[in-house]
């Protein structure tokens, strides 16, 4: 997966690319703890280049959003397509965190 | 009901042409009168008949219907574990068992993708300490090097250097001691370390529960199959409901034949009728002198059904026919059977 992430004022603007998995963990910890040190209050992540994500790869959205809960930022997810949107709806996640279309 | 009893006259001898006729005209009209009674035989054993059977469909046709129904009832739902559940809510709760399942594989996921942060920390703490071991070794290794130096300066300082020479023995032994701890330590971290990258690969199989494509597909099959059921038990009720009211109509149809069958014994009634005309006709032509308005009497007195004795007396009396009346409005004493 590639990550771009810009902070834009007191928010984090962070495009997740092409496939969301296990081995990617390092590099989505590092920018949980970006976010958090930055202080921002906010982030959304834009998934609409996003092609396929796995269970490892929802658990580290769940892990995003224990962190923002703990870090006082409020998490967003935008535009998820295709396979990412079918099994977002799948597992329920608009009940957890606000998707945006 | 039984019609005027019929006597035949002795045989006669033809003594002239026109009694011969007379003869064979009356032996006529009494071999018509038995094929009349063969005839209302014939009917009504066939009618009695014919209206059982048209009962026993319709009462078999009755029992169909129910049991229709009965299948119509049970067919919207399925039984499970004891709960009823129906075909409309199954696809719901189908998918609500499935996404509950998934959010457990999820909370699985998330809570090893934390389990992976966590022992991440921990092979990093580990890497500090085998580094921390390193520098241990070092400092023993300069440690022996001076006690050894130590040694040296001692045996060269003679007699004045005895003493610090059992100190530069006993730092060296000192240093001998935690190599051999430092070495201990390296080789318990190395094996904690081993252990730690096998968690991490088992959590690495939990977390990567495959929820690709497939289960989505699993998904959207399982709604599929499901609204293909609902869409099917549709059908398959409308089309039963269908052939349950085609089989009322045809219970009602049944009934109403029977209902007009037992007009036969109208028919019965009727060609009795006819015959006891008949054998008044012939009694009548052995009473001599007879004049018309009595004959018309004689003819018609066996006559028990009002609207045929009306025709027959207007036919006899050279009338037009009285108006003829549904046969099943009218309050003749036709007893059913």
């Amino acid at each position: 997966m590639r990550i771009e992430s810009r902070k834009e004022n007191t928010s984090f603007r962070v495009r997740l690319q092409d496939r969301m998995t296990f081995s990617d963990h390092g590099q989505f910890r590092d920018l949980l703890t970006e976010i958090t040190r930055e202080k921002a209050q906010s982030a959304v992540f834009d998934m609409s280049e996003l092609v396929s994500i796995d269970s490892a790869g929802l658990g580290m959205l769940m892990i995003a959003l224990e962190e923002s809960r703990k870090g006082g930022w409020a998490l967003s997810l935008r535009a998820p397509q295709g396979h990412v949107r079918k099994l977002l709806e799948l597992a329920c996640f608009d009940k957890l965190i606000p998707i945006l279309h | 009901m039984a019609y005027p009893s019929f006597k035949p006259a002795p045989p006669e001898p033809a003594e002239d042409a026109f009694e011969s006729v007379a003869v064979v005209e009356r032996r006529m009209l009494e071999a018509l009168m038995a094929e009349l009674n063969a005839v209302s035989e014939l009917v009504e054993d066939n009618t009695v008949h014919v209206s059982e059977r048209f009962s026993a469909i319709a009462r078999d046709s009755g029992q169909q219907n129910l049991r229709m129904r009965t299948l119509i009832e049970n067919s919207d739902a399925i039984d499970c574990g004891g709960e009823r559940i129906a075909l409309t809510e199954l696809a719901g709760d189908l998918k609500s068992s499935l996404g509950d399942l998934i959010s457990k594989i999820l909370f699985l996921s998330s809570r090893g993708m934390q389990m992976v942060y966590a022992l991440e920390d921990v092979l990093v703490e580990m890497r500090a300490v085998k580094h921390s071991i390193s520098l241990i070794d070092k400092i023993n290794s300069q440690t022996n090097l001076l006690a050894l130096n130590a040694k040296i300066e001692a045996v060269h300082a003679g007699e004045a250097g005895k003493g610090f020479s059992v100190v530069a023995n006993e730092v060296r032994e000192l240093a001998g001691n935690t190599n051999r701890i430092a070495h201990d330590l390296r080789e318990r971290i190395t094996k904690v370390t081993r252990d730690l990258d096998q968690s991490f690969d088992l959590l690495k199989e939990i977390s990567t529960i495959d929820m690709s494509e497939e289960n989505i597909l699993a998904n959207e099959r399982i709604n599929m199959i499901v609204e293909g059921l609902v869409l099917q038990h549709q059908n398959f009720s409308s089309a039963l409901a269908q052939t349950t009211d085609s089989s009322d109509r045809l219970v009602g149809d049944l009934n109403e034949a029977v209902v007009r069958m037992q007009f036969q014994d109208r028919t019965k009634q009727k060609i009795e009728n006819i015959c006891g005309v008949i054998a008044a006709l012939i009694n009548t032509r052995n009473i001599p002198g007879l004049d018309s308005t009595t004959m018309i009497q004689c003819l018609t007195q066996p006559v028990t059904l009002g609207d045929m004795k009306a025709r027959l007396l207007a036919a006899a009396n050279n009338q037009p026919p009285p108006t003829m009346e549904d046969p099943s409005d009218d309050d003749n004493d036709i007893e059913l059977f």
